[in-house]
């Protein structure tokens, strides 16, 4: 175990605590969000036409058939955080299928997709490897499993591949399903499929624990309820098992992820290989969460930012060569000589 | 599983040479000479080991003596089962011609001479020897000495692409893993792998200090005491080798002053340097050049890796050890010849080395053939480039002697 990844754990812990207690832990700002605006006061929704104010404060709203089911936003789902109008904190997908389905203005998303846009340049795909709760929650399995002697079970490369073609297929049915009940004439079964994809999301039914609330699991009123609510179960079970037995397996998968990794190339953050150094030893190929080996493939320098990377520096943690695998933020080198040094293992001697 | 080589003809093999047997060769006066030229007093225990093992009283050790050859054979796991890990490679004058009644003359000198302290029955108390199937000297020495041993062949494949082959060296690391706790009933689990792991990372680290220290100012630990730690390594017990490398570091690294060394400093590659064929290292030193780094699968690449265990699952660790010991290696027989000239080109550059020494043990020829290539390569890095064939013997000393001087003189000039 070396401190960057040390750093990357104790910075997924804090993540999680603040994105599920968060609103809790810092009470005294409840005040200031009562007033929040938007950042842009010309582009403020008018009121009762955007419809992130259609959810009762503080709590989100699941139609499911004629009863509305009521989960409460932090402590119960870290998607969104958006108390009353302001800016939409929400999960990307999130904030896209609702949004096509109240059909928003452009106008008014124009700000939050363009610092949506500014963020992924800068850290790319980092969100997955450091922030995202469910990615914890994974990464905690796989903890598990290591400690129980359980060998990892390694995919092969058409295997992710497909994985992350079934990715796109789920995202743009769960678009295209939100864009269709958005139209008038399709509106009545907007209380069956809104937000189809969040419906059938392991965060949905994960993330209300950690707030020890007890998630909507069991929905049998209708038909489709019911469909949704077998899925996420089996989308449940494939996720304990993609990140039980595998690492960041179902990584290749995730929607949110995905749209995440178009930035990935040419973002702020970047993985920098110095040929010359490298002895081909297949260690950063081999301890890759996500199973990429164009980092142990290349033999000339340059930068080396791959769509699936989650940035999440394991790679540069065990490369035995000094100074082969760099982390570096536009253009200049994060690691500090003494910071990442390694800990336990034989020491890294500049 | 382990594989018995000519199993119906073993006992008329062993009569046939028996003979040879009992020929014990104390060790010579020369080498005695090489284990004076120091300064440094905790050398001590490092000649001590060598004396002892030189004369057999060296197995008086309680642990099951494992023999093997090549870096490629994981000393962790050897070392996890609770068993002492002994490399057999040697390069000695007086066992190659006891060798050659067994094997014959232009073959490889490390084969021969193994053969010769085989067959004189040097190494009557090692249960079992490790051979590699590396290169093909190798891989036949399996089979010549199965009449007198147990063996246990690892074959790796020549390819050293962890993409193609990672599964298979787990494989087959995992094979030789049971193999082992079977033949000498130990239960080993990954509680193990990780304390043996540890050893070898630790010392490691203290190579990595004394590489750094030597590149700096090569007087401070003098090549003759390098190559002797080296070689020690190869039978010694790990933590006692640590405990005295840490004692010699600690003593060379106080009296370090802070004069460079006069001397261009050359970095030599090639062909191992084992204990008593150190004619290299002499005629080198006494010509006035100093041997700074050094990259050769008996040092560098055995000691330079650590074990980067990532996952600590069982099959995970002994996958690292794969990576470190076969992908990692630096031995010319696999594919790694881009490798091998990354290496050369680096460490010149990153140690401000002034030339390159390409040593040619002859009959090597994995080494041989790959020279021109090499040379190729660093003239396009403006690196001077001497390749040396030589044997055993010393009848060429004055030769090589002259040569490496005009090589000297040319990088005094090249520096200016």
């Amino acid at each position: 175990m070396n401190k960057i990844t040390i750093t990357r754990r104790i910075f997924q812990v804090v993540s999680l605590i603040l994105l599920v207690y968060g609103a809790y832990i810092f009470k005294e700002w409840k005040g200031s969000y009562e007033t929040e605006q938007s950042f842009f006061p010309s582009l403020q929704a008018p009121a009762g036409k955007i419809s992130t104010t259609q959810f009762e404060k503080g709590s989100i709203l699941w139609p499911s058939g004629a009863t509305p089911v009521i989960e409460n936003y932090p402590p119960s789902l870290v998607c969104r955080f958006n108390p009353k109008g302001g800016l939409f904190k929400a999960c990307i997908l999130h904030f896209f299928s609702e949004n096509l389905t109240w059909q928003t203005q452009i106008k008014y998303l124009l700000p939050y997709i363009t610092l949506f846009i500014l963020l992924c340049f800068i850290f790319g795909r980092m969100w997955c490897g450091w922030v995202c709760p469910i990615g914890t929650v994974g990464d905690f399995l796989t903890f598990l499993r290591r400690k129980m002697n359980i060998p990892l079970r390694r995919f092969p490369q058409n295997f992710r591949m497909n994985l992350s073609f079934t990715g796109y297929g789920i995202m743009v049915i769960a678009l295209a399903i939100s864009t269709i009940i958005g139209m008038p004439n399709f509106a009545r079964y907007q209380c069956y499929w809104f937000l189809p994809y969040c419906q059938i999301c392991p965060a949905r039914l994960i993330c209300p624990m950690f707030g020890l609330i007890k998630p909507n699991w069991k929905d049998f009123s209708t038909g489709i309820t019911t469909t949704f609510t077998i899925l996420a179960w089996i989308v449940l079970g494939l996720f304990i098992a993609a990140f039980y037995f595998g690492r960041r397996v179902w990584c290749h998968m995730c929607p949110v992820g995905l749209i995440n990794s178009w930035f990935n190339k040419g973002a702020g953050v970047e993985l920098h290989k110095k040929a010359i150094k490298c002895i081909k030893c297949g260690y950063c190929a081999d301890c890759c969460p996500m199973g990429l080996t164009k980092m142990y493939e290349m033999n000339k320098d340059g930068i080396y930012n791959q769509n699936a990377c989650i940035m999440c520096f394991r790679c540069v943690d065990v490369c035995p060569r000094e100074d082969c695998l760099t982390a570096r933020f536009f253009g200049k080198r994060i690691q500090s000589k003494d910071f990442f040094r390694r800990t336990k293992d034989a020491k890294k001697i500049p | 599983m382990q594989k018995k080589f000519l199993d119906r003809y073993r006992e008329t093999i062993f009569k046939g040479f028996a003979s040879n047997r009992g020929i014990v060769n104390n060790i010579s006066s020369e080498s005695i000479e090489y284990l004076q030229e120091t300064e440094n007093p905790c050398m001590e225990t490092f000649y001590q080991a060598i004396i002892d093992f030189e004369t057999k009283k060296f197995v008086d050790t309680e642990k099951p003596l494992v023999g093997y050859f090549c870096s490629i054979v994981p000393e962790e796991i050897i070392i996890a089962c609770s068993l002492h890990p002994v490399r057999l490679c040697c390069e000695d004058q007086i066992w190659t011609q006891a060798g050659e009644e067994v094997s014959p003359g232009d073959i490889c000198p490390v084969v021969k001479s193994v053969c010769g302290k085989f067959y004189s029955g040097f190494y009557d108390k090692f249960e079992i020897v490790v051979v590699p199937g590396t290169c093909d000297p190798k891989t036949k020495l399996a089979e010549m000495l199965s009449p007198l041993i147990d063996i246990y062949f690892l074959d790796p494949g020549r390819d050293a692409d962890y993409l193609k082959n990672a599964d298979i060296w787990e494989r087959k690391y995992r094979d030789f893993f049971d193999f082992l706790k079977k033949r000498f009933n130990y239960s080993a689990g990954r509680k193990e792998l990780i304390s043996a792991c540890q050893k070898t990372n630790k010392r490691t680290e203290i190579f990595r200090k004394i590489y750094q220290l030597r590149t700096k100012n090569p007087d401070a630990i003098n090549s003759f005491d390098y190559y002797i730690m080296i070689y020690a390594s190869f039978f010694m017990d790990i933590d006692l080798w640590n405990i005295s490398a840490e004692k010699v570091y600690k003593e060379a690294s106080a009296k370090e002053d802070k004069r460079t060394c006069g001397r261009p400093k050359v970095l030599l590659a090639g062909t191992p340097v084992i204990f008593p064929n150190f004619k290299i290292i002499d005629v080198i030193e006494k010509s006035g050049l100093s041997i700074a780094a050094d990259i050769q699968c008996t040092s560098f690449g055995r000691f330079y890796n650590p074990v980067e265990i990532d996952e600590e699952t069982e099959s995970g660790l002994i996958r690292a050890l794969t990576l470190k010991n076969i992908a990692g290696s630096i031995c010319p027989c696999l594919l790694n010849l881009e490798k091998m000239i990354n290496l050369i080109i680096d460490t010149v550059k990153k140690y401000n080395l002034d030339g390159v020494i390409y040593y040619n043990l002859r009959l090597c020829q994995v080494f041989d053939i790959q020279t021109a290539i090499i040379r190729q390569a660093l003239k396009q890095e403006n690196v001077p480039f001497i390749s040396i064939k030589t044997d055993l013997s010393k009848e060429d000393t004055g030769q090589l002697k002259t040569r490496f001087e005009a090589f000297r003189e040319m990088l005094e000039i090249h520096s200016k």
